[in-house]
């Protein structure tokens, strides 16, 4: 990932609904509010959803997932977290702030 | 990192995600399938102000969806109020209804409050379909009511009850739903409570019906395509209940026009009524069913339709079902 990619920003789309769960971790719900199913994200994807408002950047996101797992490999961190992301946008649930 | 989208490891949700609100039991039609036998408005419905707090209370619970229901539920007089409540709170809403009140004004109304709006058409002609909802005239205002909401860009879909009475037209409401300018049609058996199994002798279709009817209604998926989503069901009973219950977290409530909060409106499980305690509480004793295990095997009892005509008492019609 280059310097450019590590500012992109992502916000969530506008048809999707979501709210975060008051249960441990706070684990958010979502879904499309044209149909599809119900998606429920865990605690760690929680965060990583709700940091996609489109101020945050790739940097942002990862930096507060190294304070909060500060055992963590950075290196395969920053791949999940780039995977993970991958995968919201594909199921079309954020998109990239342009 | 994919496995922890539809991480299904989790506790119950706080608060259900979708509501289907039957808001009254008052309805000016008398449809030989109707499966809560609706007509009278019952005595002890929420009050104005009591529904009105339910409202609120779905709007702080973000809910992802309500569907409004009946009974017929323009005739609620908290109708408007309660969907301007959602609106407001940004719910999405839908609601079901046989059109027979929409006029030119109040279709942009229902335009505005509802994403989607499932309009009853049980017949392709006033003949059929008035002599199924027992009203003179209930034809003719449904497509007349299809028309003014596709005239204010709502999303409408038609709903059918498939009974003996249509059976030989349901490709041709099929294609008026499609003139009348609905995105979708869907096609359901009645179900054997309330009025439905006082009926059932005459209005059920036999086995061998059903897989010709699933031949026609194909065909016509196909003649269609994307123009217009063509969904049916033969068992109801399995396409909700049991699939709701494969899921790992339960996600829809049910509140009755008393406020009964259950799974299911036609399965004898409750959490209470919402005249006497919140949402959240009612939906945690509703959880605690889940740990239940004579509930599933009160559940597996219920596993076809045609079970529920083998109850001592028929649910709706000898006696309200969980009051």
């Amino acid at each position: 990932m280059n310097i450019l990619s590590n500012e992109i920003r992502y916000k969530i789309c506008e048809n999707i609904i979501w709210r975060k769960e008051k249960s441990k971790d706070n684990p958010i719900i979502l879904r499309n509010k044209t149909g599809g199913p119900l998606l429920l994200l865990n605690g760690t994807a929680s965060i990583i959803f709700e940091m996609c408002d489109g101020k945050n950047s790739f940097n942002d996101i990862k930096n507060t997932l190294i304070k909060l797992f500060d055992n963590a490999e950075q290196t395969l961190l920053e791949k999940d977290i780039k995977d993970f992301l991958k995968v919201l946008e594909d199921k079309k649930l954020i998109k990239k702030v342009i | 990192m994919e496995k922890i989208v539809n991480n299904l490891e989790l506790e119950p949700l706080t608060f259900p995600a979708y509501i289907n609100w039957e808001i009254t039991r008052a309805c000016n039609f008398q449809c030989i399938h109707c499966y809560n036998n609706s007509g009278k408005k019952l005595t002890n419905e929420l009050s104005h102000e009591e529904k009105l707090r339910v409202a609120k209370q779905l709007v702080d619970a973000k809910v992802f969806s309500v569907c409004l229901s009946g009974g017929e539920p323009i005739l609620c007089e908290s109708f408007w109020d309660i969907s301007r409540i959602l609106k407001d709170g940004k719910i999405q809403s839908n609601t079901i209804t046989h059109g027979y009140f929409i006029n030119e004004k109040t279709a942009s109304i229902y335009a505005t409050f509802f994403e989607n709006i499932h309009l009853s058409i049980h017949g392709a002609n006033s003949k059929t379909h008035d002599k199924i909802t027992g009203v003179a005239g209930s034809w003719k205002k449904a497509a007349n009511a299809c028309k003014l909401l596709k005239d204010n860009n709502a999303k409408i879909r038609v709903s059918t009850s498939l009974l003996s009475y249509n059976l030989k037209e349901i490709s041709d409401i099929i294609d008026l739903s499609y003139k009348v300018g609905a995105h979708g049609w869907r096609g359901s058996c009645a179900i054997w409570i309330g009025r439905a199994a006082l009926n059932y002798p005459t209005i059920n279709i036999t086995k061998k019906q059903y897989n010709d009817l699933e031949k026609e209604i194909s065909k016509k998926k196909k003649e269609y395509g994307k123009a217009l989503t063509i969904e049916y069901t033969f068992d109801p009973l399995q396409n909700s209940i049991i699939d709701e219950f494969k899921k790992k977290i339960p996600t829809l409530c049910c509140i009755s026009p008393v406020g009964i909060c259950s799974l299911f409106s036609f399965l004898p499980f409750s959490g209470g009524s919402l005249r006497d305690i919140k949402l959240e509480k009612a939906w945690e004793k509703l959880m605690q069913i889940y740990k239940n295990p004579n509930f599933f095997e009160l559940l597996n009892s219920f596993k076809k339709n045609e079970n529920f005509l083998k109850m001592k008492k028929i649910p709706y019609l000898e006696g309200e079902y969980f009051e």
